[in-house]
């Protein structure tokens, strides 16, 4: 644990403003403490899809980690909406029985993780994100 | 497969002569048979979950059958039931039926006719029997898939609070072993579940056509953990380089893998697994038949019965359904997946599990639809 930190601290890539949304307070919390030491910063904690929607909405966070199964409404719908005002990139914690997988929706990319994750899972999910802003602000740059 | 124990026919006929005959017919037969002369010696026995048929002359010095059939059915709800009867009799059968006889055959007995009426039976109790498990499986399994699913919830919840735990003592190192064995021990279960899952789950296959020997040997090369420091020996005969088989890849070395990772927990150093790959049938289509021999001690009958059901294990540490995996998996490829002969051969005398597969040259039409995930 410490040493993945730690490996990771030395990587000095890009830092993320961060929201997440969990309906289990279990998750908010260790997603809270454990997104900072991996360099990031949380700028919204939500506990259900709607105010996750609300939050990016006011806050515009460079990534979403949410989980799929919430009240009002579940992960992959708070996406679509979200993706309707700006594209944003996703990773989705969910239960089901889907392979880890990696989509694009408007652009941005979605990665689908099964629980129970650990946070070697994060932390490449984590890098596969960064590897994408900067080739992006690469090619913004170039253009 | 192991041979199907004797099956148990209890015959109630007064005649003499009948009954001796019935007797001679059926153990000729590999029958186990037991008699009675009337409803009332019939009645007096016990033992009657053993009982497989009940063959009953209609006419008794004690009384009519259909006036002990219902308590024999009471007493031995499997049991099939046979009536035997006169020409005449269309009432009693009618009767006899109506009171849940499965069968009559008409006097005298033709030796013939009744083996098929027996053969018919069985086979009726074959498909109950089978059905029966099929339905409880299926609500065991979808209990199970979503028990297997929602441990995933709380498996996470658990997750998170140990790896912010060993965070905050990570200055205590004792402590840290204690989390890190808390964490053996969640892997473990998640493990288990998993397995469970993908025991009950359908199976969706990804056929490509592949030849034997390559899904042995990766299987093999798996299990490189299993194998390092040990003195093990793979022998391979038969006709390794056949190709035409069509299967799911990845699932095909999960069953060898299984079969295998057995084998090598049931011997002692210096170990011999021998592979040996010829043609074989497989009802009306031609087959690859591989068979798989360790120099162990073998199964003990228990064993033998019992190592294709979920949840059988023989290892401290095995969840048990290894065996009952890779035989849905076999399965699922139209093929077959049972023990061979107890009797030692090549100078092994260990299990033997021999695995046919259909000979396919080209993928099927369900496969195509599986790789294109339809």
């Amino acid at each position: 644990m410490i040493q993945v930190l730690e490996q990771n601290r030395s990587a000095n890539r890009r830092q993320l403003r961060i929201a997440i949304a969990d309906d289990e307070p279990d998750m908010r919390n260790y997603l809270q403490k454990i997104l900072p030491r991996l360099g990031h910063e949380v700028v919204a904690v939500a506990a259900d899809g709607r105010e996750l929607v609300e939050l990016c909405r006011a806050h515009r966070p460079d990534l979403v980690i949410t989980d799929e199964r919430m009240p009002e409404l579940n992960g992959s719908d708070a996406v679509r909406l979200i993706m309707e005002f700006y594209p944003v990139p996703f990773i989705i914690i969910s239960a089901f029985a889907r392979p880890q997988s990696q989509d694009t929706v408007c652009g941005a990319p979605v990665v689908n993780l099964v629980k129970p994750v650990r946070l070697p899972d994060i932390l490449r999910a984590l890098t596969d994100m960064q590897a994408w802003f900067e080739k992006k602000s690469g090619t913004e740059s170039v253009v | 497969m192991t041979a199907p124990q004797a099956r148990t026919i209890l015959i109630v006929e007064d005649d003499v002569d009948t009954r001796a005959n019935l007797r001679d017919i059926l153990e000729a037969d590999g029958y186990s048979v037991e008699v009675a002369g009337s409803i009332t010696e019939a009645l007096a026995r016990d033992s009657w979950e053993r009982l497989e048929f009940i063959i009953l002359d209609r006419k008794l010095p004690d009384g009519n059958v259909e006036d002990a059939l219902r308590e024999m059915r009471l007493r031995a709800p499997d049991a099939s039931t046979l009536i035997v009867t006169g020409y005449t009799d269309l009432t009693g059968v009618i009767t006899a039926l109506r009171e849940g006889a499965d069968d009559y055959l008409l006097k005298p007995v033709n030796p013939e006719l009744l083996k098929k009426a027996l053969g018919r039976l069985w086979a009726i109790k074959e498909a109950q029997r089978k059905a029966k498990l099929a339905a409880r499986l299926a609500a065991v399994g979808e209990m199970v898939a979503g028990l297997a699913h929602e441990s995933r919830n709380a498996l996470q919840r658990s997750q998170a609070c140990l790896e912010l735990l060993e965070l905050e003592i990570a200055d205590r190192p004792e402590a840290v072993d204690l989390v890190r064995r808390i964490q053996k021990a969640q892997d473990h279960l998640h493990r288990l579940f998993e397995e469970l899952r993908s025991y009950v789950a359908p199976i969706q296959l990804d056929r490509t056509p592949c030849s034997v020997s390559e899904l042995w040997r990766e299987a093999w090369q798996l299990l490189q953990g299993h194998r390092a420091g040990r003195d093990i020996t793979l022998r391979e005969s038969g006709e390794l380089q056949q190709k035409g088989c069509c299967c799911d890849r990845f699932r095909m070395v999960q069953v060898f893998r299984n079969i295998l990772e057995n084998a090598l927990a049931a011997c002692k150093d210096p170990v011999v697994v021998d592979v040996t790959c010829g043609n074989a049938r497989l009802g009306d289509r031609d087959a690859i038949q591989i068979s798989v021999r360790d120099n162990g001690d073998g199964l003990n009958s228990e064993q033998r019965k019992r190592i294709f059901e979920p949840f059988y294990t023989t290892k401290t540490h095995g969840t048990g359904l290894g065996m009952a995996i890779a035989n849905r998996i076999v399965e699922s490829h139209g093929g077959r997946l049972f023990l061979g002969d107890p009797a030692p051969r090549d100078g092994l005398a260990g299990a033997e599990i021999i695995l046919l597969l259909p000979r396919d040259d080209q993928p099927r039409p369900d496969s195509v639809a599986a790789v294109r995930g339809v």
